[in-house]
């Protein structure tokens, strides 16, 4: 066991060592200079090369590579070239919202999703099924920030019931910073005025986000739920004669569950992408306009730490899964 | 392959519970939607609320919308115009603009006085003037201000390099020795560069860095406003300075940030914001309907231009014909309508109407096909493919890259648009690495050595300026000429003559000055638009 | 951003033994997988016949003619520089559909191969080529194409690229878990004791067997492909103008979409008509092709 799991983390560090290799010579290829980013455009040649100095810039490739990876192992991502402020502290700033975003639209995915897969399933090529899977397949096909701006109009300016850009109205005090999703740490601190504004203000972006998502979850509840469905032991069920819900909830749901947790828990990382996206057409305060935002700017040590990070996440996400597996069944081996 | 077998018998006990969750959530799928669409419904509630906020937005409290987030904002560092207008009003200057003209009156210096050799400049301080924690704006805080751009050498330290030494020679009196005549340095102290820094940033210090980390996410100046708070992302919030001897009506302000130029115009109409800064000129026309809303619209010195490669491009452009038949293509009047929605002026010559030096006799340039066709004859020039380089950075130039492809078209030149990252897109052009490149330039301070200096000399290859890099001895002796004398009739006369010059070999097809617009709710008062200042909001003297 | 294709690791054994319904049939049950190729013969159909359907020209400018309301004339209107909308939407299908085939069909082959042969051969080339896999899998999809079509300049052939490489990794797994399944089996096994050669086992055995999840998670992919290249078309590294694609019209006309409804509209709409109709067929061949579904 402690063999596979430092095997593992061995991986695990491989995998994302070639991850800061890769951003590294990706974003340093790129035919642009940060220094004259951010000298302006009238700098004379001196100024210039006196901040790509400041910036390590004048160093090698590779140099300039050795010292971000020995800062990153103390911790240290480094200082964002636009704002100045070391990336960590950007990272942290930014990461909660994208977070919650995320969550949120993942729970609606699953609430919504679970659903539908089940009764496509259950009333399998029936109108029901069609109804169910033409919708979530609708989901996946519409481009974000076109359900997104289809979604402003209609809640923004034709009902007028949901904002249309922020995490909070800039009138209402923002919780204080306990987990920095402002759901929680307004519940937690009692302040139901920032709860129902945040609320209110995440509901368009993470129904549009969910919605582009829906069509995992239904996918793979449909399918394993068929797949359950006609396993010996519910036809031995049903031939007992338990139908209806019981049968449904008891014995086909949890086992059909278990698959598709697992994927759509996969699928987590690729909600954090879509979530570049939408943050940007919703002025939502995440990681993913701060990438968008750097990406322009060529901000290389806040492109690299984005990406580690999500890197990170997404890489110990499968830790976990394939380490709870092993932990399970020591029979299993690669 | 076997793993999803085991995982899913093996995952039965650990996800047990949240399985049942998931299904206790699902259990009832019918009411589920119904759950899912409620929130919208109990919003009308908090949403009639937060529309009676909005109408009732304090009238000391301005909101206005912009489309990113800022960078530093250390006025030694930061070369954005975007953060200029959280630091502006955070900062005053020795001098200031005055009013909506490009001259200069007193600010923290109430008298200066300059050597007939140019070289030293005086600056006598008004009193009574604080920093926003009290301390008072002494000339060891002009000098420290100075020397702190000058040891950090970043963008605006490029500015300031013709300064030799700043001595204090009283609490009130500060000297400024510069290397050589340079006779718009008093233009330059109005920029917000000249911003003069609280010396107590020194307590800030980390590392050597002269407070820079500080500056880059807080105000120390003694503008009437301060930076009170900064939600990354979200907004920026500025107060008022507490010592400032300006009590301004308006108390907050609020820059919030919207990237989506939708968003903005439709909170603009509904009252939520006082100012949107990022709808596009297509929109305006529309947004001159809204009841609530008006069109502010000036004159500005900002210009739009196409760099042709005179040396580094396609070796036909080296010909001065071939750059005039392509300035002879386009058709001026189209291009203005189609891309600025008509707000905008043809230029006549480099440099623009409002600033002092321009030349109302000079050559204009106007659409003629057959002599274009005539003079590329005459170059020898047959079946002419050309690239256009432009990036995104400017919403327009998609549409004025179209036109131009379609107005070369007519005199046989091909045109192969090359859209690239902006960030590329400038390095590409600091190497002379295109054919034609669009281009925006509006001046940092009131002289035409703004545009004949840095157009034209051939000292300023690349992004620096010439960005046509385009090399002619008259005109560069002229132009230096110029910006060594302090004579202002006989600078405008030397600048008169090589701009003949440079209108007559076409380096730059000169295309137009915009407008500038600003869409703006009609119960703010009090803005003036200054064209040295564009983006920057005189928040003191507005009023809601 | 794509399918999950958890659900084709399956066990292979029982696929060819349950397919017993003739294909066509299955299809014909199902209302969506005909709606959805209903759509694409019509949009193939118009695309094909683009010049004798539309009397304009896709990248022709008429300036007096911008912004023109749908009419008799310009069925979906005019966009800002005066060229019919319709017209360029037509143009516009052969290249997005052309583009999200050969994407996809190019990653699904080269995914293939390699997946195969890591998986044939195992060892240090296995872990070596799984890893780089991992590696890029473990990267947020739409950066990575971001970076890697930033990196290359944006145009149309970075964009398809940068998809591409974001693609692989999903049918390098897909055909490594057939290909370790049918390394076990007895005629590939009696192959290797004839001492056909592996390269030969691999083309004449593995691969044809193995194509079936392959080609389900190609019909998914494809509108996912369409979509990114549209999101680069939008972000503006993909397609250069005046070249008529989807993504970058959208990203152009959404700007205008207060004023002149009809400009991004439409190509949203053909977008979005296009990748539903890839993915409703992916999800009927899916349904036809995978053995657990046909169970009950």
């Amino acid at each position: 066991m402690r063999q596979i799991i430092t095997k593992r983390l061995a991986m695990l560090v491989l995998v994302l060592f070639g991850v800061t290799l890769i951003t590294f010579f990706l974003s340093h290829v790129i035919p642009g200079d940060p220094a004259r980013m951010m000298v302006g455009q009238r700098a004379s040649e001196e100024t210039l090369q006196e901040v790509r100095r400041q910036l390590g810039l004048d160093q090698p490739v590779w140099v300039q590579y050795f010292t971000y990876m020995k800062g990153l192992l103390a911790g240290d991502f480094g200082d964002s070239i636009r704002t100045q402020q070391p990336v960590i502290n950007d990272l942290i700033t930014f990461f909660p919202a994208t977070i919650e975003l995320a969550l949120t639209a993942f729970v609606i995915a699953i609430v919504i999703g679970i659903p539908i897969g089940i009764l496509s399933a259950v009333k399998k090529d029936t109108g029901w099924d069609h109804a169910g899977r033409f919708f979530s397949i609708a989901g996946i096909s519409t481009p974000v920030f076109w359900s997104g701006l289809v979604g402003i109009l209609l809640f923004y300016k034709v009902f007028n019931l949901l904002p249309s850009s922020g995490r909070i109205d800039l009138m209402v005090t923002p919780p204080p910073t306990i987990t920095g999703l402002f759901l929680v740490d307004s519940l937690l601190t009692g302040n139901w005025a920032a709860f129902s504004n945040s609320l209110w203000h995440l509901i368009l972006p993470a129904c549009t986000l969910a919605f582009a998502q829906l069509a995992t979850v239904t996918r793979q509840v449909r399918a394993s739920m068929l797949e359950v469905l006609g396993q010996d032991y519910i036809r031995t069920a049903l031939a007992n004669g338990i139908h209806g819900p019981v049968l449904l909830f008891r014995y086909a749901l949890r086992n059909a569950l278990i698959p598709t947790i697992t994927v759509v828990g996969l699928s987590f990382g690729s909600l954090l992408g879509g979530a570049v996206v939408t943050e940007t057409i919703f002025g939502w305060p995440g990681m993913g306009k701060y990438v968008v935002e750097s990406i322009a700017f060529l901000d290389f040590p806040a492109i690299m730490g984005f990406t580690f990070v999500i890197s990170l996440g997404y890489v110990i996400i499968n830790l976990l899964v394939d380490l709870t597996y092993y932990a399970l069944d020591p029979q299993i081996k690669e | 392959m076997k793993r999803r077998w085991s995982r899913s018998h093996l995952f039965t006990s650990l996800l047990l519970s949240l399985s049942l969750l998931a299904a206790a959530c699902s259990s009832t799928p019918a009411n589920q939607s119904q759950g899912e669409t409620k929130p919208p419904e109990n919003t009308p509630a908090q949403n009639a609320s937060a529309q009676q906020a909005q109408s009732a937005t304090p009238t000391d409290t301005l909101f206005v919308a912009i489309n990113a987030d800022q960078g530093t904002l250390d006025p030694a560092v930061t070369f954005d115009n975007g953060a200029w207008k959280i630091t502006y009003p955070a900062y005053q200057r020795l001098v200031e603009y005055d009013g909506a003209t490009t001259e200069v009156k007193p600010g923290l210096a109430k008298e200066w006085k300059v050597s007939d050799d140019g070289l030293t400049w005086t600056f006598t301080l008004a009193e009574g003037n604080k920093f926003a924690d009290g301390t008072p704006v002494t000339a060891e805080a002009v000098k420290f201000t100075f020397d702190r751009t000058l040891k950090i050498q970043k963008g605006p330290a490029d500015v300031y390099n013709v300064i030799k030494e700043v001595k204090v020679d009283s609490p009130t009196s500060v000297t400024f020795v510069l290397n050589q005549n340079f006779p718009p340095f008093l233009s330059t102290l109005a920029a917000n560069y000249g911003g003069i820094v609280n010396p107590n940033v020194m307590k800030e210090e980390k590392d050597g860095d002269l407070g820079q980390n500080y500056l880059a996410n807080n105000t120390m100046g003694s503008g009437p406003y301060q930076l009170s708070e900064w939600r990354k992302g979200e907004y920026i919030k500025l107060t008022l300075n507490p010592h400032s001897s300006v009590k301004p009506a308006i108390q907050n302000v609020f820059f919030k940030i919207v990237p989506d130029a939708t968003s903005q115009r439709l909170q603009l109409e509904q009252g939520e914001i006082d100012i949107a800064e990022g709808i596009p000129k297509e929109q305006l026309k529309a947004v001159m309907a809204f009841p609530n809303v008006e069109v502010l619209q000036e004159p500005s010195l900002a210009v739009d231009y196409v760099y042709v490669n005179s040396t580094k491009g396609n070796p036909a452009l080296q010909n001065p014909k071939v750059r005039q038949a392509l300035s002879y293509a386009v058709d001026y009047d189209a291009l203005t309508s189609s891309v600025q929605e008509g707000f905008a002026t043809q230029m006549r010559g480099p440099i623009p109407k409002g600033l002092w030096g321009h030349d109302e006799s000079a050559h204009q340039y106007k659409r003629d096909v057959e002599k274009a066709k005539a003079l590329l004859a005459e170059a020898g020039v047959s079946n002419l493919k050309l690239d256009l380089l432009y990036s995104d950075n400017k919403a327009w130039w998609e549409t004025e890259a179209l036109a131009l492809q379609s107005f070369f078209a007519d005199v046989g030149v091909t045109l192969n648009l090359k859209k690239i990252a902006y960030a590329t897109s400038r390095e590409m052009m600091d190497k002379g690495e295109f054919d034609l490149a669009l281009g925006v330039w509006s001046p940092d301070f009131g002289d035409p050595y703004m545009f004949m200096n840095y157009w034209f000399d051939s000292n300023n290859f690349g992004l620096a300026g010439n960005r046509a890099f385009y090399k002619n001895d008259k005109v560069d002796e002229l132009v230096r000429k110029a910006a060594q004398i302090n004579d202002k009739a006989e600078r405008e006369k030397l600048y008169k003559e090589a701009q003949n010059i440079v209108i007559d070999e076409a380096p730059y097809l000169y295309l137009y000055q915009m407008d500038f617009q600003l869409p703006i709710s009609k119960q703010v008062k009090g803005f003036v638009f200054n064209p040295m200042l564009e983006g920057i909001y005189n928040l003191a003297d507005m009023s809601k | 951003m794509s399918g999950t294709t958890l659900k084709t690791e399956s066990l292979p054994a029982a696929r060819s033994a349950k397919t017993v319904n003739p294909f066509w049939y299955k299809i014909r049950r199902n209302p969506l997988t005909l709606l959805g190729l209903f759509l694409l013969l019509l949009i193939l159909l118009l695309s094909i016949f683009a010049p004798l359907i539309s009397p304009y020209e896709p990248t022709k400018i008429n300036i007096p003619e911008r912004f023109a309301q749908p009419s008799a004339d310009h069925w979906f209107g005019t966009d800002e520089v005066g060229r019919d909308i319709f017209t360029r939407i037509l143009y516009g299908a052969r290249l997005s559909l052309g583009v999200g085939v050969a994407v996809v069909v190019g990653a699904g082959v080269i995914g293939t191969i390699i997946g195969a042969v890591s998986g044939y051969f195992g060892g240090r080339i296995d872990q070596l080529i799984m890893r780089l896999m991992d590696i890029i899998l473990a990267f947020p999809a739409l950066v990575l194409a971001m970076a890697i079509a930033a990196t290359l300049g944006p145009n149309l052939q970075n964009a398809m690229l940068a998809i591409a490489i974001i693609k692989i990794p999903v049918y390098v797994r897909l055909a490594r878990a057939e290909t370790l399944a049918l390394r076990e089996k007895l005629f590939v096994k009696a192959a290797v004791t004839f001492g056909i050669p592996s390269w030969r086992i691999i083309v004449r055995h593995i691969i044809p067997n193995a194509l079936s999840p392959v080609i389900i998670q190609v019909t998914l992919d494809i509108g996912d492909a369409i979509l990114l290249v549209a999101t680069l078309g939008f972000l503006g590294l993909g397609a250069q103008p005046p070249t008529p694609e989807w993504g970058a019209m959208i990203s152009i006309g959404w700007k205008y979409l207060l004023d002149y409804w009809w400009y991004p509209t439409f190509p949203g709409l053909a977008l979005f008509l296009a990748s539903c109709g890839f993915n409703l067929i992916g999800d009927g061949i899916r349904d036809i092709l995978d053995p657990k579904a046909n169970r009950s």
